[in-house]
């Protein structure tokens, strides 16, 4: 994969996106979206990531896409949580939060 | 679940590439939609949302790589790259596909001849336990007789081991009432014969116990393919009528088009009667029809047999006359058992799987040749390899490259394989059916096809893994950059590989071709045979009557005319006929009791294949007359004295030293005064009429023929064309009796030829096996050298700078060559002398170890292995030392 952009760190986009449809399916702005929404505005997500992730997710079998109609009345793919997915996110926010601990602890001697 | 949506992926490319263009086009639809609400204009708005998004393009090609295309592009572009450098090496990749295709070929097709004639079993339910019944009288040489009808009400009865037995017998029948009338084959059936074979009627029913009397048997069962044929799959055709042999018959059933796979050569079936009335117990050893069974589900076949001996015992013991007792213990009677079709296979069975090995050994050559061709060119791409390397391609991605490049080849040459393999298949069935009568035709079918297709890639994998193990070895590549292709001529894992490789060559094909000599003289020997008729010149045509002809002399008159009518043929020198011919049928011998003299030695009465012929049988057929006189028409009128010729082997056999003319037969009644017994009257030379080896054991004895029911055999001795003459033969058939039918028209030469028809395909075949293995061979030979000249120019030029000369290097390629050979040559030698014992039931007169077979071969082996090693040592002999020293 490339690299992302600063404006994301590194290897959370999957967490991200799972966070996302954690509630409910949504299709690709809509993820795009409620991540910049829950960020209170401050992550964007690359376009140019999201879809190869989406699929990534997809082929992992984490996330599931089904057929559906957007808000706008327009058809759109939307992303749904699998068990398997649900049990990924809980594992990787665990992850996450160790690590940022452990970072914040560093920081925090220094 | 990731290889599961890759392969998803592969297989539905287009419907991917469609749904991720339609949602990323929404996406863009959205941002549009949402820039215009904040009061852009359309297009300012579009020109934001693309900006925001990205390149589509790019976004989708990263896309792919997640989604698994990236696996199948590579595929894609593995497989362009070989078809295109197969492409460049036209005639390196002509010669790997060839050379597959025929080994594949030669495994497809025999394969499919012994599935379907051997291994195949039989459609019905539990078949294992249907078997054939016969009686055996081993002492007398009769390993497979008839059986009769009242040891089938015997067992019936008594046999509580077996389900069901049933009586059946060949049927020959006319259908049609006018003109153009033909001959077909059926069958006659007692009530349980579909019980034993576990078929349920298609339509309609099957026969009942009551239409096996007579006066109520008018009735028959269809085959199914002859109903669809013949009556156009008439769903109402139970009930409707049919004429055969001048007859109405009721359709009462269809038997499903299962029953064909045990043999297709009757059409229906009509019911086997016997008159219970009339049954006598003294008829038992009377053979008449053959016998199925069906064994209970569980019991061994050898405890079935038992219990029939056991049947055949009581009947010895407390039923049988004296002189039926002793006719049965003279002979060693009992019970014989066999699977059913096991009986038919016997004979080839030995020969399809000696051919079947002799195949795979083929494919075995054939992909050591393919895989040392594929090796010395993955030598030659040792540079494009490390360029490759260089550019950052990993060991995985080479070897997956070289694997593809031997799948396409594997599969293309196993594609021309089986297309040869089909078109063989056609031939071969024109030998099946004359091996085995009534067989069906053999097919390439889906699971030979699959298994064909598992072959191909096995290949791919034995001819792929070598120069894949040469890249894996050797990992870095770099110092081939620099060295040029050189770099492997100086690894002598190399050439020890493909040295012993061109060792196994030899040996094989040594091993081939002495089983195909082994058979090639066997089969001379048999050509060779004294046949002791006049082969070429007789032509045989049987015709037949309708039933109704049972008054002798209308027969006669009918007889007569037919002879006459032949007789006024131009060119037609004589004319002769005879009831019927051995080899046409089945040869039952007779017994043939000596008046006044007791059984032969071993307790054994003399036995002979009879037959009823004319006076002009034997200077028609060409067959002398050796001793005494021929018949005359005095010996053919009803109620004359019979009188017999027997055949020189007869005489030998049973009369040595003594004069045969004049001696009795103690035939007809006990009551039988000398005078009226039957009198041997003359010898005639021993006359192969059955075929050249088959049933040579059995003498042949000759009586007058006054009439013969079933039909007649006319022999008709000619200078002309067969072609030319039939239709005149026929013409004038016709002008007795529109309606007889003719067939069995051949040469007697055709005659014979089709009873080696088996010998010849198994020859025909073995030698074309053999052939491609010598071809392999020589180059495999030719190869290991010439690639070792031109990797040793260096050393050659060097060589003949230091002053050797010509003669020398000649020497020194040609004694390798030579020496691999030899060594070959010496394995497969010990294996050829081990393994064709096993050909020795296919060989005539010949030992498996024929001295003249084994040097032979060596000596052509070693003949062509030093021309395939002279033409590269000649090459090396021409090399300049200086041209050799500055190529470098």
């Amino acid at each position: 994969m490339a690299k992302e952009k600063p404006d994301l760190v590194y290897g959370t986009l999957d967490m991200l996106i799972l966070k996302a449809i954690q509630l409910e399916p949504r299709h690709g702005l809509g993820i795009a979206d409620r991540i910049h929404q829950m960020s209170d505005d401050v992550l964007r997500v690359e376009q140019g990531s999201l879809y190869p992730a989406l699929y990534r997710l997809e082929a992992q079998g984490w996330i599931k896409a089904e057929e559906g109609v957007s808000e706008t009345n327009r058809k759109a793919r939307f992303y749904r949580l699998t068990a398997a997915g649900r049990k990924q996110l809980d594992a990787e926010t665990e992850h996450w939060s160790r690590m940022t601990a452990a970072i914040n602890q560093v920081l925090a001697k220094a | 679940m990731k290889l599961w949506s890759k392969l998803r992926a592969l297989f539905s490319r287009s419907r991917l590439e469609r749904e991720m263009a339609e949602e990323m086009q929404a996406h863009l639809d959205g941002l549009t939609e949402r820039n215009i609400a904040a009061g852009m204009s359309p297009e300012e708005a579009r020109y934001a949302a693309r900006r925001a998004f990205g390149g589509v393009e790019q976004i989708k090609e990263r896309a792919r790589d997640v989604r698994g295309c990236a696996l199948v592009d590579g595929f894609w572009g593995d497989l362009r790259f070989s078809v295109r450098s197969f492409w460049r090496t036209k005639i390196f990749s002509f010669a790997v596909i060839a050379t597959l295709a025929l080994c594949i070929w030669a495994n497809t097709a025999v394969l499919a001849v012994l599935y379907g004639l051997v291994l195949k079993p039989l459609p019905f339910h539990d078949a294992g336990q249907i078997v054939d019944v016969y009686n055996m009288r081993p002492k007398a040489g009769q390993m497979h007789q008839k059986v009769g009808v009242v040891q089938y009400l015997d067992y019936r009865a008594n046999a509580d081991l077996f389900e069901a037995f049933a009586l059946w017998s060949g049927w020959m029948f006319n259908i049609g009432e006018e003109s153009g009338a033909s001959r077909h084959v059926g069958m006659r059936i007692t009530p349980d014969y579909f019980k034993v074979l576990g078929l349920q009627p298609l339509l309609g029913s099957f026969f009942t116990e009551e239409a096996c009397r007579p006066g109520q048997d008018a009735v028959v069962v269809l085959t199914q393919s002859y109903w669809e044929k013949h009556f156009k799959a008439d769903p109402d055709i139970v009930g409707k009528e049919v004429r055969l042999s001048g007859r109405p018959h009721t359709i009462v059933g269809v038997v499903p088009q299962r029953f064909e796979e045990l043999s297709v050569a009757p059409l229906l079936m009509v019911p086997w009667v016997w008159d219970p009335e009339r049954v006598q117990p003294n008829w038992r050893a009377a053979p008449m029809a053959d016998m199925y069974a069906r064994i209970k589900p569980g019991v061994d076949h050898g405890m079935a047999r038992a219990q029939l001996d056991t049947l055949e015992q009581r009947f010895r013991e407390s039923v049988a006359d004296p002189a039926l007792r002793d006719f049965l213990a003279s002979g060693g009677h009992r019970m014989g058992l066999r699977q059913l079709r096991a009986q038919q296979t016997e004979p080839i069975k030995n020969g399809l799987i000696m051919l079947q090995g002799g195949a795979l050994l083929v494919l075995l050559l054939g992909c050591v040749n393919v895989a040392s061709l594929m090796l010395a060119r993955a030598n030659t791409r040792q540079a494009e390899f490390a360029v490759r390397q260089a550019l950052g391609a990993g060991r995985g991605v080479l070897a997956r490259q070289l694997f593809t490049e031997a799948a396409l080849l594997a599969l293309v040459g196993g594609a021309f394989g089986v297309a040869l393999a089909t078109a063989s298949l056609k031939a071969i069935n024109i030998y099946t059916d004359k091996a085995i009568y009534g067989i069906p035709p053999v097919r390439l079918d889906g699971s030979l096809l699959g298994l064909t297709l598992v072959v191909s890639l096995g290949v791919a994998l034995l001819i792929g893994l070598l120069p894949v193990l040469r890249i894996w070895r050797a990992g870095s590549l770099q110092g081939a950059i620099q060295s040029g292709t050189r770099a492997a001529s100086r690894n002598g894992g190399i050439r020890a590989m493909s040295g012993s490789l061109v060792v196994a060559q030899v040996a094989l094909a040594l091993m081939l071709l002495i089983g195909a000599g082994l058979l090639m003289r066997s089969f001379a020997k048999v050509m060779a045979i004294n046949p002791g008729f006049e082969v070429s010149k007789v032509i045989h045509v049987r015709a037949a009557y309708d039933a109704g002809f049972n008054d002798p002399d209308k027969l006669k008159v009918l007889q007569d005319r037919i002879l006459e009518k032949m007789r006024e043929i131009p060119g037609i020198e004589s004319v002769a006929c005879s009831d019927r011919l051995p080899g046409f049928g089945e040869d039952r011998p007779a017994t043939l009791p000596l008046w006044g003299t007791p059984p032969g030695q071993d307790g054994v009465y003399p036995t002979a294949v009879v037959m009823g012929v004319s006076p002009e049988y034997f200077p028609t057929m060409g067959i002398r007359l050796l001793e005494g006189r021929n018949f005359t028409e005095a010996d053919r009128v009803p109620n004359a004295r019979p009188v017999v010729i027997v055949d020189r082997k007869f005489a030998e056999r049973h009369f040595q030293g003594k004069s045969v003319v004049g001696q009795l037969l103690a035939w007809g009644r006990p009551d039988q005064k000398p005078e009226d017994a039957p009198i041997i009257v003359g010898v005639a030379e021993v006359a192969r009429v059955g075929g050249l080896e088959t049933g040579t054991d059995t003498p042949y004895a000759y009586l007058a023929m006054g009439t013969s029911r079933g039909g007649l055999s006319v022999l008709l001795r000619t200078s002309r064309a067969f072609k030319e003459v039939m239709p005149v033969i026929r013409a004038q058939l016709r002008r007795v009796d529109a309606s007889l039918p003719i067939y069995q028209e051949q040469t007697m030469q055709m005659w014979l030829d089709d009873k080696m028809a088996g010998r010849r395909g198994m020859l025909w075949l073995l030698g074309a096996f053999a052939g491609i293995a010598l071809v392999l061979a020589a180059v495999g030979i030719y190869g290991m050298l010439a690639y070792d000249v031109t990797q040793r120019t260096k050393e050659i030029g060097i060589r003949g700078a230091i002053g050797a000369t010509q003669d020398q290097i000649v020497m020194l390629i040609l004694q390798q060559g030579v020496l691999k050979a030899g060594f070959g040559l010496l394995i497969g030698l010990a294996g050829a002398f081990y393994l064709s014992r096993y050909l020795s039931s296919l060989l005539y007169e010949v030992e498996a170890t024929d001295p003249l077979v084994f040097t032979g071969v060596t000596l052509l082996l070693i003949l062509v292995a030093l021309l395939a090693s002279w033409l590269p040592a000649r090459r090396a002999a021409k090399v300049d030392p200086m041209v050799a020293l500055r190529s470098e």
